[in-house]
């Protein structure tokens, strides 16, 4: 059986549906992405996964509990990583480990060598006596991250975890979700609206509107772009394009002042562009599909347009439909 | 065991709230400064404008208010209690105790008693102002003090959570409060006796919950002073027994409606 299923889960908060019916399963130790623009629904999902949102419609299943009818079951064997931090910044890491231990009844036999372990795993051991408020924000994660693994949860819930962290920190951060994920052998569940991140990732699924658009390996998604992706900026953006279209069959889009397209043979297609385009071409730029690419070619635009459209929009009835209080919506 | 479980969780969120409360020594030091200014202002200064009339002959006014200012001070102390709700949801730390598998109904009694015990740190601290204002109570009156003291912040604490359950920031609760206290506090029979005031007040001083706590701390704490019965009579307003059925039956209610606001809360 799946670890996590999900079937059919629909959220809506009065008129506006911001989960719109999603299904998916994720298998034991896969390491799974939600990505999607801020607002598509991912830390709507999560909080119903979690036990923290009652699904309008649907049901789901994590380690076989229904998080309708067995909440307790399923919060004992999950952890979980929220956006905002939750550790209380007045006590030592110790001490919100300890508290941790205390309410998810961790025997305290267990306790002092489990929490020297997960302290080990984020080094921040030499940190453990010191006050969370004079963490840095990456090594306040980290904590998180530690004590939601203290109680050998089946399966880790992060959302947006490197979120607001500078660049290195992210990129230490995934190597301890990596590492934890391999050693522990647990299922991670985390959302992220980065993409470059979702390449860690061993299936993805895109959401986008409350939907999910796509969901397959990372490999694999990139395959559904038709090759590779080629972006050239000319001195008639809108005449080139015209020209691609109808001379390479190509279907050509303009924004943010280039104009981008897929080919199955970018080199071949780029000696084409040069051959036959009449406006001066300015610059031009060949790669391998990202996951962004698989963004644009999904949903007809770029993740981070999306944000600033319907994120924003979404986002302020999600505080206005919010389940509960505390559920702040922050950007870095 | 659900109910072992639950209460090693509950004796944690305690423990917390009383660690904090040791680390963090300006709150009982600034909790303090009110009462102080208070015994000053009123004990010192009243004291010549009630002259020696009436009870007074015989009781000290700065003797008078005392308990009042214990009643008073437990009072904000515990439903500010409360707003420590409201900040560990504004920090977030609340999120990591909603999502425990730990029911809402451990939460909120944790976060009573923690109230309660907040209340007894501050009135032992209190209590060494006693033998200024010429109050010695014995081992016996204290302890009897300490159990009317935690059965009032029962009932504030509770009435903390309550509000806390149903308010969204800390400055709607810092408006509420004001709102709220100063009525309690000046209709509670703390700075003037009740006797003598004319009918309305007094109507509206018997509906105030604080009243009859302050009642019973005098009760409590006037047992081994020399007074003669008209004096006794003219001072306390109800018996002591009378007292500690109120204040007990308001606790029970107030820790229903709140544990049953904390568990609906969203």
């Amino acid at each position: 059986m799946a670890m996590i299923d999900v079937d059919g889960l629909v959220r809506r908060f009065g008129k506006f549906e911001a989960v719109r019916g999603v299904s998916f399963q994720i298998e034991e130790g896969e390491l799974f992405g939600f990505l999607g623009p801020n607002g598509a629904g991912k830390t709507t999902t999560i909080n119903m996964l979690v036990t923290m949102l009652r699904p309008t419609e649907g049901e789901a299943h994590v380690d076989g509990h229904s998080v309708r009818t067995e909440a307790r079951r399923v919060r004992e064997s999950i952890g979980i990583v929220f956006q905002e931090p939750t550790v209380d910044e007045a006590l030592t890491g110790w001490e919100n480990l300890k508290i941790h231990a205390d309410i998810y009844d961790i025997p305290m036999a267990t306790f002092r060598d489990r929490a020297e372990e997960v302290l080990r795993m984020v080094e921040l051991q030499e940190w453990r006596n010191k006050l969370v408020r004079n963490y840095s924000g990456g090594m306040k994660r980290r904590l998180e991250i530690a004590r939601g693994m203290l109680h050998y949860p089946r399966v880790l819930f992060l959302d947006e975890p490197t979120l607001g962290l500078d660049p290195q920190s992210r990129v230490a951060l995934w190597d301890y979700i990596r590492e934890i994920q391999s050693r522990e052998r647990i299922t991670v569940f985390l959302t992220t609206h980065y993409m470059a991140e979702a390449e860690y990732c061993d299936r993805i699924a895109v959401i986008d509107n409350g939907e999910i658009v796509a969901l397959d390996t990372p490999e694999r998604l990139k395959k559904l772009v038709g090759g590779d992706v080629i972006t050239i900026r000319t001195a008639d953006n809108e005449t080139a394009a015209k020209e691609l279209f109808y001379d390479l069959q190509v279907e050509p889009e303009i924004e943010d002042g280039v104009v981008r397209f897929e080919a199955p043979n970018g080199a071949q297609a780029l000696a084409q562009v040069f051959r036959t385009l009449t406006p001066e071409i300015l610059s031009v730029d060949l790669h391998k599909p990202s996951l962004e690419d698989v963004f644009i070619h999904l949903t007809g635009r770029a993740i981070r347009d999306s944000e600033a459209t319907e994120g924003e929009k979404l986002r302020s009835q999600m505080r206005e439909g919010s389940a509960f209080g505390g559920m702040r919506m922050r950007r870095p | 065991m659900r109910l072992r479980k639950e209460v090693r969780a509950g004796w944690s969120l305690f423990r917390r709230d009383m660690l904090k409360l040791f680390r963090e020594r300006a709150r009982i030091i600034s909790a303090l400064i009110q009462p102080i200014i208070f015994l000053g202002i009123f004990g010192l200064g009243l004291k010549d404008v009630l002259g020696g009339a009436g009870p007074f002959q015989e009781l000290d006014y700065i003797q008078y208010i005392f308990p009042g200012i214990i009643g008073v001070n437990v009072l904000g102390l515990t439903i500010t209690n409360g707003v420590t709700i409201v900040a560990d949801r504004e920090f977030g730390f609340l999120r990591e105790v909603l999502v425990a598998p730990v029911s809402r109904l451990t939460i909120a009694i944790a976060k009573v008693c923690a109230g309660v015990g907040t209340a007894l740190v501050q009135v032992s601290i209190l209590m060494l102002l006693a033998p200024f204002v010429g109050l010695t109570p014995s081992i016996g009156v204290l302890v009897m003090l300490f159990f009317a003291v935690a059965l009032l912040a029962t009932a504030t604490s509770a009435l903390g959570v309550l509000i806390a359950s149903r308010i969204r920031s800390v400055e709607s609760f810092q408006y509420m409060f004001q709102f709220m206290i100063f009525p309690l506090f000046f209709l509670s029979g703390a700075f003037f006796v009740l006797s003598t005031v004319p009918a309305w007040i007094k109507f509206v001083a018997n509906l105030n919950p604080l009243t009859y706590a302050i009642d019973l701390f005098r009760h409590i704490l006037y047992s081994d002073i020399e007074l003669n019965e008209a004096s006794r009579s003219l001072l306390l307003v109800n018996s002591a027994g009378q007292d500690v059925v109120i204040i007990a039956v308001i606790s029970g209610v107030l820790l229903a409606a709140s544990a049953f606001s904390f568990s609906r809360m969203e």
